[in-house]
């Protein structure tokens, strides 16, 4: 079983085409491995066995005939519970949605299954996807495979926490501020974030509109770039979603080979608060990229430090906005206590969200509000501007950029939640990445003494995701950190 | 400094939802913190930039016309995720 759950997606993939196994074997391990393992990992809030299996089945009698979809075919792929799957629940880790059952698909979801997919599970995450550590979760707080007293990184927690751990191959996260990347780095795998726009966002709850943006996770390149190659593309019922070329990832993975790239490491990412375990990887990172061949140059992005109250400002405003319609009125949770609409508005909302969502809409509130709107929304709004031309003025000298994920390892449960401002920090690295609406991907570069993974981002241009997977497999290649167990 | 300014009360009542004391308390000090961090975009300068609201640099997109799509079984839906339904429609405490 363990050759199975912890095979590569190619190996997988490979594996259902030779009829090696069939996508209900397949399906049963990991189904076996979820029952054995999640008390402990809490990656899953719920699954439905019985239509997973269907699911299955069903790709095993399309393969019977000749008649595959795609790569994906009879692949297990967990989602993030965030995306609407239709008739299944939805609760966003949030209270306010704990009894919602999706009456539609979502885009990913729609294209999900007609690559004949199998879907496992709904993953474990931040309320509303805000936070770092699953400590926001309203259900429960999700370990970190490679030390179950560490957390495994957010928002997309049980999404990285549950390919780490061998319950599932393949899953699919969202990133607003580094929710995808920043649990990938933590647990040792592979995670994307695509280019704002190359994924269709309709059937996503929203957090905040102009940053969020769907990211696959798995344990190597590969996975990242076949799941990418299924989920990318125009959708007409999201007009936020580019017509922009699709590329075959894939292929473009595989075709690293001799590549001279020139790097650009940025020295304010290597700075105060980095740790020093996490610095001499990613350095290690740096030097096989110039051993190679690839050149590589220093680099000023001396916005960085706006990134955070930049993020701050903008996503909160963004989420005040977002989440007014969770109101308890037409399909949200509704404080029993309430006798008028007043109380229905204001005690469904004290008893639905959390705390750390309530913090960010008050946030977002105050940011928008009369007298503070030009000092602080205004102000963020230029300030993103100069962001995004520091990345401009980069990437005219250089391919993409090498940066740690997170300054830090994976921290312990409890270590941060009573200090938020210290929660936030921890995404410096990854924030501006979304500010500027670029492509960055997260994959393992080592691991510190007591055996936890350390994280090396790239970051690339507007719509370049297939220098970022050729990188990063050229990487993966010589050293398949990704391929370590954790010891459950 | 602008953090001092903080009036938790009408933030939470604009934003409609009701603080006890406790909460109301803790989430006063990690806001005046926050804000106070926040407030370091006002050093940056930004002369002659214009506002970034978004990323995206596709907005030929945002004319495309949307087309309503009928569901089936919206009704079922509906009714499965109200809090309270009574004839087909969603009950409410009174308005007037």
């Amino acid at each position: 079983m363990e050759t199975l759950i912890f095979g590569t997606f190619e190996q997988l993939s490979e594996g259902l085409e030779k009829k090696q196994f069939s996508s209900v074997e397949l399906t049963k391990a990991f189904i076996a491995r979820t029952r054995a393992i999640d008390k402990s990992v809490k990656a899953f809030l719920n699954f439905d066995e019985k239509k997973t299996l269907a699911e299955a089945e069903a790709s095993d009698v399309r393969r019977s005939k000749g008649q595959n979809l795609s790569k994906l075919d009879g692949v297990p792929v967990g989602l993030k519970d965030i995306f609407a799957e239709k008739g299944q629940r939805l609760t966003c880790g949030s209270r306010m949605l704990e009894h919602f059952l999706s009456p539609y698909d979502a885009t990913v979801v729609k294209k999900l299954k007609n690559a004949g997919a199998v879907l496992w599970g709904r993953l474990n995450m931040d309320e509303f996807a805000m936070g770092s550590s699953s400590e926001n979760s309203a259900f429960q707080v999700t370990s970190n495979p490679w030390d179950l007293d560490r957390i495994p990184g957010g928002s997309s927690s049980g999404s990285a926490a549950a390919v780490a751990a061998g319950e599932v191959p393949l899953a699919l996260g969202t990133d607003t501020g580094g929710s995808v990347r920043q649990p990938a780095s933590m647990c040792g795998i592979v995670g994307l974030k695509p280019s704002y726009g190359r994924i269709s966002r309709y059937g996503m709850v929203a957090y905040a509109s102009s940053l969020d943006q769907a990211g696959p996770l798995a344990r190597t390149t590969g996975g990242v770039a076949a799941l990418l190659q299924v989920l990318s593309g125009a959708d007409p019922k999201d007009s936020t979603c580019a017509r922009v070329h699709v590329s075959d990832y894939l292929a473009a993975t595989r075709s690293s080979e001799g590549k001279k790239w020139t790097l650009g490491v940025p020295e304010e990412y290597f700075g105060e608060g980095l740790d020093s375990e996490v610095k001499s990887s990613v350095e290690k990172a740096i030097h096989f990229y110039e051993a190679q061949g690839c050149v590589v140059k220093p680099i000023h992005l001396p916005s960085l430090e706006y990134a955070i109250p930049v993020y701050y400002i903008i996503a909160t405003a963004e989420a005040s906005s977002n989440l007014a319609r969770y109101d308890g009125i037409r399909y949200t949770y509704r404080s029993p206590r309430a006798k008028n609409i007043d109380e229905v508005y204001d005690q469904s909302r004290r008893e639905g969200l959390g705390e750390e969502v309530k913090r960010r809409i008050l946030l977002g509130t105050y940011v928008l509000s009369s007298g503070y709107y030009d000092a602080f929304y205004g102000k963020a709004q230029k300030v993103r501007r100069l962001i995004h031309n520091d990345f401009m003025r980069a990437f005219a000298e250089v391919d993409a950029l090498v940066t740690p994920t997170s300054p830090i390892p994976a921290f312990k449960k409890g270590e941060k939640t009573s200090n938020p401002l210290a929660m936030y920090l921890s995404d410096i690295y990854t924030i501006s990445v979304n500010l500027a609406g670029l492509p960055a991907i997260s994959f393992p570069c080592g691991f510190t003494g007591n055996g936890l993974p350390i994280g090396c981002q790239l970051i690339g241009k507007p719509w370049e995701e297939t220098t970022l997977l050729s990188m990063a497999y050229a990487f993966e290649k010589h050293h398949p950190f990704n391929l370590k167990i954790p010891n459950l | 400094m602008m953090h001092s300014e903080i009036d938790i009360d009408h933030l939470a009542k604009l934003a409609r939802i009701e603080l006890d004391e406790r909460v109301r308390k803790i989430f006063l000090n990690q806001l005046q913190d926050i804000v106070g961090y926040c407030s370091k975009v006002c050093e940056a300068d930004v002369e002659n930039l214009e506002p970034m609201v978004h990323s995206f640099s596709h907005e030929d997109n945002f004319w495309a016309e949307d087309v309503p799509e009928y569901c089936e079984d919206g009704v079922d839906f509906l009714s499965r995720n109200a809090p309270e339904m009574k004839e087909k429609q969603i009950v409410v405490p009174r308005v007037l």
